[in-house]
């Protein structure tokens, strides 16, 4: 640049001067990626390290060091895992889950239970009385063997948390519920069938994400019935789990088609309570407090 | 500075912090490492994003003493002792009954004992609650001998091993306390002196050596001598309602054992003061709390407690005024062990969140060290024999050993020293 902007004390000249800049920066910029085509396609060595080494920052890999991060061939974690309040599912019990809501639920509530219904299989739903308090609704759960018990939180008639409470003596985590979106309002959704879906668990990292994911695997059956062609899919991403279900068809050996059956609704994790549900007295495991957000970078899950 | 961990898996590990590594520089150290590493990853396979190996802070070591990873042995309650032969000793009680003495060097079990009540199930209704399950509420250790409490009352004070090859079980006293105790904690001092406490079970210290309850055949019986303190309830509330008892933790806070004074926590968020010599009720009765106090620790050098409760906040506070001195902030889990630097100016705890986090206590209250223990930790210790040493004194240190290698010059002829004798030039 021979000639900097802020030299101009003329506004218009000034202006002139950028757009002028800016154009020439652009070209030069189209300039150079059409040269570096033709040094690519005669070398692609070159491209391979100019992909190498010009990798953009991005929140994902400038995440904050996280020591929780559990590593591919952690020993103790994995031996952890075989006997944690999980291991009765992962060495076969069928789950058995019972949904129910607050007392006196609405519309939207009712009707995105339904839908969580019909995405996990073996599920009860039973209405909210007021007879029964939740502490002893989870213990005639026990008694009746369930797995896991589920209760959807409503805050004016609309679906705000949601607590999964894995029944033995497992753990209880409590979730907010979000952007959340019915199979009837997805443009151009498909139907559910009743066959098992398959699960996918993305990118739970730490050890306390592995025990979440490990809660959402144990609301489905072990095995999928690959015929129904399901899957059910929560994706974590900087601690938000993203909810989607879809139907796959391949068709043919390179490409497959997903079409949305639906729900769609994000979660985030509030608090995760070892042993059963009991906000004043119980311990926590992990309660998002605000001193815990030191930046941008750092996530739990 | 050195800890142990006992978590609950079983597992006890050391971890050794340098002091001299400050956590902002060996976070970004690490995250230096970590980059460096998921570079290298991505050159051999794109889109992979697990660590190959286990992250560690730098200036942070730590190894398993002892242990195989298994919950039915995990530890609930842990303290330290002293074996006759000068060796210290880790006493842990595990969730399936057993008391178990390992050596803090070598890691080996040294003495085993199974009680036997805790493969029992049963299903007790009491204070409106269910309970369903044996578990110990606590251990203590010193003289070779152990004190074990479980939440039905179970007390046990019985020698490791007994001198004339009978079984250790056969010198016990046994004692039967009422049911629902929640915490047990012995005299640091003293530890035949223990204080029991639960849900509507007054704080009661008892002496074991010298109380009359069953010998090891009669089993748990109810002790016929009175406790050397029992506490009573405050005075009913404005409805003239019964207060109700829920005691979580204790300290003692004096080395007087014939007259106690012990600081208590309570699951309705209070922190009380019995003095045995002034009254049986409490003689201060605070609620600095918003949630629980689960554990609490009186600070040896200053007039101070800790308490945690049940989310992860931790607290100091003045015992002379009964006011908070303030908070410690990044723990995202609940406390269950806390711990003091033997100076006092450091406070460590670790729990839930499978974390050990380093405070100075007092003053800026800043977060000072990590660990990563990767299990949940149900106690902590401090090992007050490994010092910290500031630079000058590592270099004194090692100047000093110098010297020491260095062999004796008395013992060689000295060399000649030139006289100033000179003959004259002629």
């Amino acid at each position: 640049m021979s000639l900097v902007s802020s030299d101009v004390k003329n506004k218009v000249k000034r202006e002139q001067l950028l757009a002028k800049q800016r154009l020439e920066k652009g070209k030069a910029q189209r300039q150079r990626r059409k040269e570096l085509k033709k040094e690519e396609a005669a070398n692609p060595e070159l491209r391979e390290a100019r992909l190498r080494e010009n990798v953009p920052a991005t929140q994902e890999n400038t995440r904050e060091f996280d020591e929780a991060v559990v590593a591919a061939a952690d020993e103790e974690v994995a031996q952890e895992e075989e006997d944690d309040e999980f291991a009765q599912y992962f060495n076969g019990q069928a789950p058995k889950v019972l949904i129910t809501t607050t007392p006196n639920a609405g519309r939207h509530t009712v009707s995105f239970v339904k839908e969580l219904v019909s995405v996990i299989p073996n599920i009860e739903y039973v209405k909210r009385g007021k007879k029964f308090e939740l502490q002893q609704i989870i213990q005639f759960c026990k008694g009746r063997e369930y797995t896991d018990l589920i209760v959807v939180t409503e805050d004016h008639k609309e679906p705000t948390h949601l607590t999964l409470i894995h029944l033995p003596e497992g753990p209880t985590a409590h979730f907010r519920l979000t952007r959340i979106k019915g199979g009837k309002e997805i443009l151009g959704h498909a139907r559910a069938t009743s066959h098992h879906p398959e699960l996918i668990l993305n990118r739970f990292s730490t050890r306390m994400g592995h025990t979440i994911g490990r809660m959402f695997a144990a609301l489905f059956p072990q095995v999928p019935e690959f015929q129904g062609r399901q899957a059910a899919t929560f994706h974590n991403q900087r601690d938000y789990i993203f909810f989607r279900r879809h139907r796959y068809v391949f068709k043919n050996s390179k490409r497959v088609d997903l079409q949305e059956i639906g729900p769609r609704f994000t979660l985030k994790l509030r608090w995760l309570q070892k042993g059963l549900y009991d906000p004043a007295n119980g311990e926590y495991e992990w309660i998002y407090k605000a001193d815990l957000e030191t930046s941008r970078r750092r996530v739990f899950l | 500075m050195r800890f142990y961990t006992g978590d609950e898996s079983g597992l006890i590990k050391a971890i050794d912090i340098d002091h001299n590594v400050t956590l902002l520089e060996a976070q970004s150290q690490a995250a230096k490492k970590a980059k460096a590493a998921a570079k290298a990853k991505t050159l051999e396979k794109k889109g992979d994003t697990t660590p190959a190996g286990p992250a560690e802070l730098a200036g942070v070591g730590m190894r398993t003493v002892s242990g195989a990873v298994s919950r039915s042995q995990g530890i609930q309650h842990m303290c330290t002792s002293t074996w006759a032969t000068g060796e210290s000793v880790f006493v842990v009680g595990r969730k399936n009954g057993e008391i178990e003495a390992i050596s803090r060097d070598s890691g080996q079990s040294l003495v085993k004992f199974a009680e036997p009540g805790f493969a029992d199930t049963f299903s007790i209704k009491n204070n409106g609650r269910l309970i369903t399950e044996r578990h110990y509420v606590g251990v203590g250790a010193a003289d070779g001998r152990f004190v074990a409490c479980t939440n039905m009352g179970e007390v046990r004070y019985q020698p490791f091993a007994s001198a004339d090859g009978e079984p250790a079980a056969a010198a016990a006293t046994l004692m039967k306390l009422p049911m629902d105790a929640f915490r047990m904690r012995v005299h640091p001092k003293r530890p035949s002196v223990f204080a029991v406490g639960g849900r509507e079970q007054e704080l009661t210290v008892w002496d074991a050596e010298t109380v009359k309850a069953g010998a090891a055949e009669g089993g748990y019986a109810k002790p016929s001598s009175a406790p050397i303190f029992k506490s009573k309830n405050v005075p009913n509330d404005n409805l003239d309602l019964h207060v109700p008892v829920w005691i979580t933790d204790m300290q003692f806070t004096s080395d007087d054992t014939a007259n106690p004074t012990i600081a208590v926590s309570t699951g309705y968020k209070q922190i009380r003061i019995y003095d045995a010599k002034a009254q049986p009720r409490p003689v201060h009765n605070w609620t600095p709390s918003k949630h629980p106090i689960y554990h609490i620790i009186v600070s040896h050098t200053r007039p101070e407690l800790y308490f945690a409760d049940n989310t992860g906040s931790l607290s100091q506070l003045d015992l002379r005024t009964g006011k908070v001195i303030g908070g410690y902030k990044g723990i995202a889990g609940a406390v269950k062990s806390i711990a003091l630097s033997e100076d006092g100016s450091k406070v460590a705890a670790a729990g839930l969140d499978r974390y050990l986090r380093v405070f100075e206590a007092g003053g800026m209250r800043r977060p000072l060290h990590q660990a990563y223990i990767k299990q949940r930790v149900s106690h902590v210790v401090w090992d007050w024999e490994q010092k910290d040493l500031g630079l000058d004194e590592i270099e004194q240190k090692e100047a000093e050993e110098i010297w020491e290698d260095m062999g004796r010059l008395d013992q060689d002829v000295p060399p000649k020293r030139r006289t100033t004798k000179r003959k004259a030039a002629n």
